[in-house]
């Protein structure tokens, strides 16, 4: 049987010798128990989402889109501002790492 | 290296490609009867504005068909260059195989969209872009935005008329439909148009390229 994975952004079902599959360290690890996420091991994406992450202004656009859409199910009345602010956090992050 | 010339296509081919042509205008024009029609009786208006461009970062998808028209009035207006080729290009490698919500949120551009804000194919674009009219503030149209207050008139009439006329006429070559962004549908177009490539083979080749791209 072919081994798949569930890519984390678009939560397609994938074959894993197809995705990108990055195992977390164990400060990661740390670090997600410390937000009070779910520890996992690895975190996978498929080809097309891995592409888009792996360019910052996608990335940004990207997250951006996911939290905005987040926020406006959760009810939030200005998510859009919100988001517009997360971008602005995003974008000062990358401009650091780059 | 410079692009091939367009070759004659195939007799069959070609009365197809302008089956879908005349097809695509009739119903565009028909669709902005009716458009001009209910906002008369409704009082509502279309917020559409040259320079508004949201709708440019929506997941478009065309068949080929419809790819060799759009490549054939890029052809003669003189606007097939290397530079938009490229543009094509790196744009088909983003889109292909992404999820809709995915392109939707990551913004990646239409490759006809230039640094204007305006379609390099403006009078010979998809019917689905043709039969966009937004009836909401245009700021609802932002694909962050997108929602419970974006409203747009219902085309769906047009647009299910066409793809199931294209279905049929592609049928008759024995190609599946498969609609594909539009930088990849006009690449594709560009092979056929030049001989690299028969429409019989379209459908193999683009699943192959879906498998490759995961």
């Amino acid at each position: 049987m072919v081994d798949q994975i569930t890519c984390i952004v678009c939560r397609r079902q994938r074959n894993r010798t197809e995705s990108e599959v990055l195992v977390l360290t164990d400060l990661e690890k740390t670090h997600l128990q410390k937000l009070g996420h779910e520890v996992v091991n690895e975190v996978a994406y498929c080809r097309p989402c891995y592409r888009l992450m792996t360019d910052q202004q996608s990335a940004v656009d990207l997250m951006t889109g996911m939290y905005s859409m987040r926020l406006r199910a959760m009810g939030v009345p200005n998510a859009n501002k919100i988001s517009e602010e997360f971008k602005k956090g995003l974008l000062a992050k990358s401009k650091r790492s780059s | 290296m410079p692009s091939k010339p367009p070759r004659k296509l195939p007799v069959l081919v070609e009365r197809s490609v302008r089956e879908v042509d005349t097809l695509r205008t009739d119903l565009a024009n028909k669709f902005e009867m009716k458009v001009r029609l209910e906002v008369a009786q409704s009082k509502r208006a279309v917020t559409c504005r040259a320079g508004c461009a949201w709708c440019c970062y929506h997941p478009v998808m065309i068949s080929i068909l419809e790819g060799v028209t759009i490549y054939r009035w890029l052809q003669r207006k003189g606007k097939w260059t290397d530079a938009l080729k490229k543009k094509l290009k790196e744009t088909s490698d983003r889109q292909y195989g992404t999820a809709f919500e995915t392109w939707l949120f990551s913004m990646i551009a239409c490759p006809l969209l230039d640094e204007k804000n305006r379609c390099a194919a403006y009078e010979s674009r998809p019917l689905i872009c043709r039969s966009y009219y937004a009836t909401s503030d245009p700021y609802a149209c932002h694909p962050h935005r997108l929602g419970e207050g974006t409203e747009i008139v219902d085309r769906s009439d047009a647009t299910d008329i066409f793809y199931q006329r294209q279905e049929d006429i592609l049928r008759k070559h024995k190609v599946q439909f498969i609609s594909m962004p539009v930088g990849t549908a006009l690449l594709y177009a560009e092979r056929i148009c030049t001989g690299d490539l028969d429409l019989a083979s379209v459908d193999v080749e683009v699943l192959r390229k879906y498998a490759e791209n995961g």
